[in-house]
């Protein structure tokens, strides 16, 4: 059943003129981005031939590009998410979900996997600007793809969250904004505690520093689970907040 | 096996059905509708009639599995609603007081949607919206989306969308709601050709629809059935559903006892 959900959700995603000015609005930023930082590269050729351990072009690129596009990524995930259930709700087509035989697991399932799925093509766009330079410089393939990996997880955890918060209002511009508020204060948690021990362990609960060894090319272990304790909680309070809508009888 | 009559299959059966309104400041306990029970077999339609606020849309939302009720419990064809619902819903179609209907999908892909999420197997979706879309009367709208329709076509869509995948128990909430005559009297057709082998159990505020429609009202007052008749014993009577109506809502008459004791022992009241 989750198929159905899946199918449903990327046909509405598709169709929906707001996902493709998202991606494009991506792109643009990322074209930019992209072309800065391979003239910032190259100008700095001199001063990283002296470097004993000087990063590759793609290991530059990764933290130069891909690191503040993750937090772009971060941030767009809730904007496609936030007409999953806002959307239902105010269009009264909930009731269709409500009285068919899917489980709520299953439904939130669905959901959020097409909005992951929707997230390959920015997160594609990202990538995808790095292997134009493949031609042209030796790249490597393992930052690359734990760079990839890293953004996957984090756009599935902001993902997740701005399901939530869809699953909390009608209107999807709210839901969009409380889930966007909630994703930038818990980035900027990273910075706020500055060397002092609370600090650093508010830091924790930051996306921020828990993406950039994905983007030096050594991820950890508890990076991933982090991102993905964070998706699982959000899927969770979104499966418990649509049982009781059930149970409090209004949307 | 009879499909009609008293022998018919019991296929729904509500007992002792509560649900209370949300409390407000300053405002003492209330219910939208209270110790509500209703049986429904195979071949019959039945009419819920009421003022409006009478508790008939909640009744409608708690038997289709959208609200949970706080006392009682529901049986869809066998299927405890609260132990079981994926199985009693997916004997049950039901069309809510505003259809369910997504206005950027073209018809004949709106009922694809429901179809597949009512489990019918992929072979059997494509016959099936093209049967439903026949018997609903949409071929010149199939192509068309939702959000074009008229309200009366947008109302045969959520009737298709909830016999598209051949449910045992249909729900339908003021089906007729905001037709022209000539639909009215289509619809009224199509409930009763719907009735011929399913269990129909359909809300209404309008006396001449379930008159044309149901072979058995249940009245519901102020959230609380107050009468259940057929309409056969009713011409016997020889009353008319007007002057009942208006008689049950004047005396506050009640359903009889020796009605709620049909109500099988396993599905009482539940609290």
């Amino acid at each position: 059943m989750i198929g159905t959900v899946l199918r449903h959700e990327l046909g509405q995603l598709a169709r929906s003129v707001q996902s493709w000015v998202i991606a494009a609005g991506f792109a643009a930023l990322t074209g930019f981005l992209f072309l800065q930082q391979v003239e910032r590269w190259i100008a700095q050729q001199d001063a990283l031939r002296l470097q004993d351990h000087a990063p590759g072009l793609a290991g530059f690129l990764g933290v130069n590009l891909l690191a503040p596009l993750a937090v772009v990524i971060g941030l767009l995930a809730p904007l496609y998410a936030m007409r999953s259930f806002a959307e239902e709700f105010r269009s009264h087509t909930w009731t269709l979900w409500q009285s068919s035989p899917v489980s709520l697991v299953a439904l939130v399932g669905g959901k959020l996997a097409a909005v992951v799925i929707a997230m390959l093509l920015p997160i594609g766009i990202a990538i995808g600007s790095v292997l134009t330079l493949l031609p042209f410089a030796p790249l490597d393939a393992g930052v690359l793809l734990s760079s990839a990996a890293g953004l996957v997880l984090c756009a599935t955890a902001t993902a997740s969250a701005g399901l939530y918060c869809s699953s909390l209002v009608r209107q999807p511009l709210a839901a969009a904004a409380g889930a966007l508020s909630f994703v930038i204060v818990l980035w900027l948690l990273g910075s706020v505690g500055g060397d002092a021990a609370w600090g650093r362990a508010l830091a924790q609960l930051s996306p921020g520093q828990h993406l950039a060894g994905f983007f030096q090319g050594y991820p950890r272990s508890g990076d991933a689970l982090y991102f993905l304790l964070f998706g699982a909680a959000f899927f969770a309070l979104t499966v418990i907040r649509l049982d009781a809508l059930r149970h409090a009888g209004d949307e | 096996m009879d499909t009609r009559g008293p022998s018919a299959p019991l296929l729904l059966e509500a007992s002792g059905l509560a649900r209370r309104l949300p409390a407000r400041h300053g405002d003492s306990l209330r219910h939208a509708i209270r110790d509500v029970s209703l049986t429904l077999r195979s071949g019959e339609v039945l009419g819920l009639l009421g003022l409006n606020g009478a508790g008939k849309s909640t009744t409608l939302r708690v038997l289709s599995g959208c609200l949970v009720p706080h006392a009682g419990s529901v049986h869809i064809d066998g299927h405890d609603l609260a132990d079981e619902p994926l199985a009693a819903r997916a004997a049950l179609g039901y069309l809510a007081d505003a259809p369910a209907l997504y206005d950027n999908l073209r018809v004949s892909d709106q009922l694809a949607l429901a179809a597949r999420l009512r489990r019918l197997p992929r072979a059997a979706i494509g016959p099936a919206v093209d049967a439903v879309i026949e018997e609903c009367a949409l071929t010149e709208v199939a192509r068309q989306r939702c959000g074009t329709l008229s309200k009366g076509f947008r109302q045969r869509v959520g009737i298709a969308q909830a016999i598209v995948h051949d449910p045992r128990v249909v729900l339908l909430d003021e089906p007729s709601n905001g037709l022209d005559p000539r639909q009215m009297q289509q619809m009224r057709e199509l409930v009763r050709r719907l009735g011929e082998r399913r269990a129909v159990l359909l809300s209404s505020h309008l006396l001449t629809e379930v008159q044309a429609s149901c072979t058995r009202i249940a009245v519901l007052h102020h959230g609380e059935l107050i009468a259940e008749r057929s309409l056969h014993d009713l011409a016997e009577d020889g009353r008319t559903l007007a002057e009942l109506f208006a008689s049950l809502l004047e005396t506050g008459e009640r359903i009889p006892e020796t009605a709620r004791a049909q109500v099988p022992e396993t599905t009482r009241a539940r609290t």
